[in-house]
């Protein structure tokens, strides 16, 4: 099948969104609700992330539109719920909302320091994050024609690749804000993020591997040999590479500090080269199986 | 009982002629490259027949492909706008004024029925040409065939000849598998 550019890139900059939406929302109800103590330098980098997460879903929203023969009717997929497209609308839409209303309640929050509010509207934000990326995976899912995407691994790569992606955005925003103002950033949050991009890279390798072995275990035509180079290149290049980065990184305990920014910006390069990979070789492996039957 | 239009195709007579095809396009203004109705060989191509067995005990074969009008059509589910639709006589179809295009019924289709016209920005497909089929006459593709290969009628109606087909030969429908409840059905 053709590549849809359009959705990859625009995948792409949803998954990034919801991934760091739901990483700011998440430290905003745990230190703000839970710690029961409004920590300001926190709540900066919460609204950094929420704030930066707004233009990245409407920039995506905005590109899976060029996809569309008529971009111009869009507002004809709002109507039909039975279609995981129009619930998937619907989600994205009602998060990219949640966003909007977390910057706007950010100044009330900071001169009433009642932070409640823009937590509560950011556990909506996440539970609607979630399921659009459940609606964009199930879009693929329930397509019984085509054997590579009638599999969950779809799911769980997707959510995988959010959460990797919005880890590494903000453990960027993290590292930068650390360097910036020593004292404002807390370097316990800045370790526990380097743990966490850890586990996401081994569980984004993990899936992506579990997702190739599906594939690979189809109907003759459903597979594509020419999606296996690619498939290699991902792999290295989305999960090897920042592994040893990250590895790297812990190695130097003495330099930490000022090695992080460029640690986390470096892994989140290949990272993205290896998610568009991963979102390309999505279409390059859907193959619809012959129409005619063998026996004929 | 409602009518549910349906076609019975004998691969048997078919001749690989593919004048089907080009009738359908003709008729129905079938953008370059684009094809309502497909004649495959077994290779799964319209192209470059080439003779299946060993000399000189050979044979060439086709199969007559159009949209399966299913009874539970995928592209009908999937679709976000509620463009493709299936009429009461089971005619699947997309309304043009409400396709916005998305291709997601081009995916879902097991059939490969469906396809993008770049010129419209819209999904089109066989229609079993209903446009005809509303003033009495028989499909295009039906029209043509010079072996009398395809077979159009009310799948519900006894007395038509593509119910007699269906129930005095032992006939296959395409990728059973998918559940999808074809009106089209081949006799092999």
């Amino acid at each position: 099948m053709a590549i849809e550019y359009a959705m990859v890139i625009g995948y792409f900059f949803i998954s990034m969104a919801i991934g760091l939406f739901c990483v700011g929302a998440v430290i905003d109800i745990w230190k703000i609700n839970v710690e029961r103590k409004a920590n300001h330098s926190l709540a900066h980098i919460s609204k950094l992330a929420i704030t930066t997460s707004l233009p990245l879903v409407i920039v995506g929203i905005l590109s899976t539109l060029f996809h569309l023969g008529k971009i111009g009717s869009f507002y004809n997929i709002i109507l039909n719920f039975s279609s995981w497209l129009t619930r998937e609308a619907w989600s994205a839409g009602i998060f990219t909302f949640c966003a909007f209303v977390c910057f706007l309640l950010w100044r009330s929050s900071v001169k009433t320091n009642n932070y409640r509010p823009r937590a509560i509207v950011g556990a909506v934000g996440i539970v609607f994050g979630i399921t659009t990326i459940f609606s964009m995976s199930m879009i693929y899912m329930s397509v019984k024609a085509i054997p590579a995407w009638n599999t969950d691994s779809i799911l769980y790569m997707n959510l995988a690749n959010a959460f990797l992606l919005g880890v590494f955005l903000f453990g960027i925003l993290l590292a930068f804000q650390y360097n910036k103002n020593k004292a404002d950033a807390e370097l316990d949050l800045l370790k526990i993020f380097t743990w966490i991009g850890l586990f996401a890279i081994i569980l984004v390798g993990a899936t992506f591997l579990i997702n190739q072995v599906q594939i690979s275990m189809l109907p003759d035509a459903a597979q594509s040999g020419s999606g296996f180079g690619l498939a290699i290149a991902r792999f290295s290049i989305g999960i090897l590479m920042p592994l040893l980065i990250v590895i790297y990184a812990l190695a130097k305990k003495e330099q930490k500090s000022s090695i992080f920014p460029a640690v986390f910006t470096a892994s989140f390069l290949f990272i993205i080269a290896g998610d568009i990979m991963s979102r390309m070789l999505h279409f390059i492996v859907a193959v619809n199986p012959p129409v005619i039957p063998p026996i004929f | 009982m409602s009518k549910r239009w349906g076609f019975v195709i004998n691969t048997k007579r078919c001749i690989g002629c593919r004048t089907c095809t080009v009738a359908c396009k003709m008729e129905n203004d079938v953008p370059l490259g684009e094809f309502r109705l497909k004649v495959l060989n077994p290779q799964n191509s319209m192209v470059f027949d080439k003779p299946e067995g060993k000399y000189p005990y050979t044979k060439l074969s086709w199969f007559t492909v159009p949209c399966q009008h299913c009874e539970e059509a995928p592209c009908v589910t999937v679709c976000p706008t509620g463009a493709s639709k299936i009429r009461d006589d089971g005619i699947v179809f997309v309304d043009e004024d409400k396709c916005i295009g998305c291709k997601y019924c081009v995916w879902s289709c097991p059939y490969d029925a469906r396809y993008f016209d770049q010129e419209k920005n819209i999904v089109d497909k066989c229609t079993m040409c209903m446009h005809r089929i509303d003033k009495g006459k028989q499909p295009m593709c039906v029209e043509v065939c010079p072996g009398r290969a395809i077979t159009f009628g009310d799948l519900n109606d006894p007395s038509s000849e593509v119910y007699k087909l269906v129930h005095s030969n032992p006939v296959r429908i395409l990728k059973p598998e998918q559940g999808t409840k074809p009106s089209v059905y081949y006799i092999i």
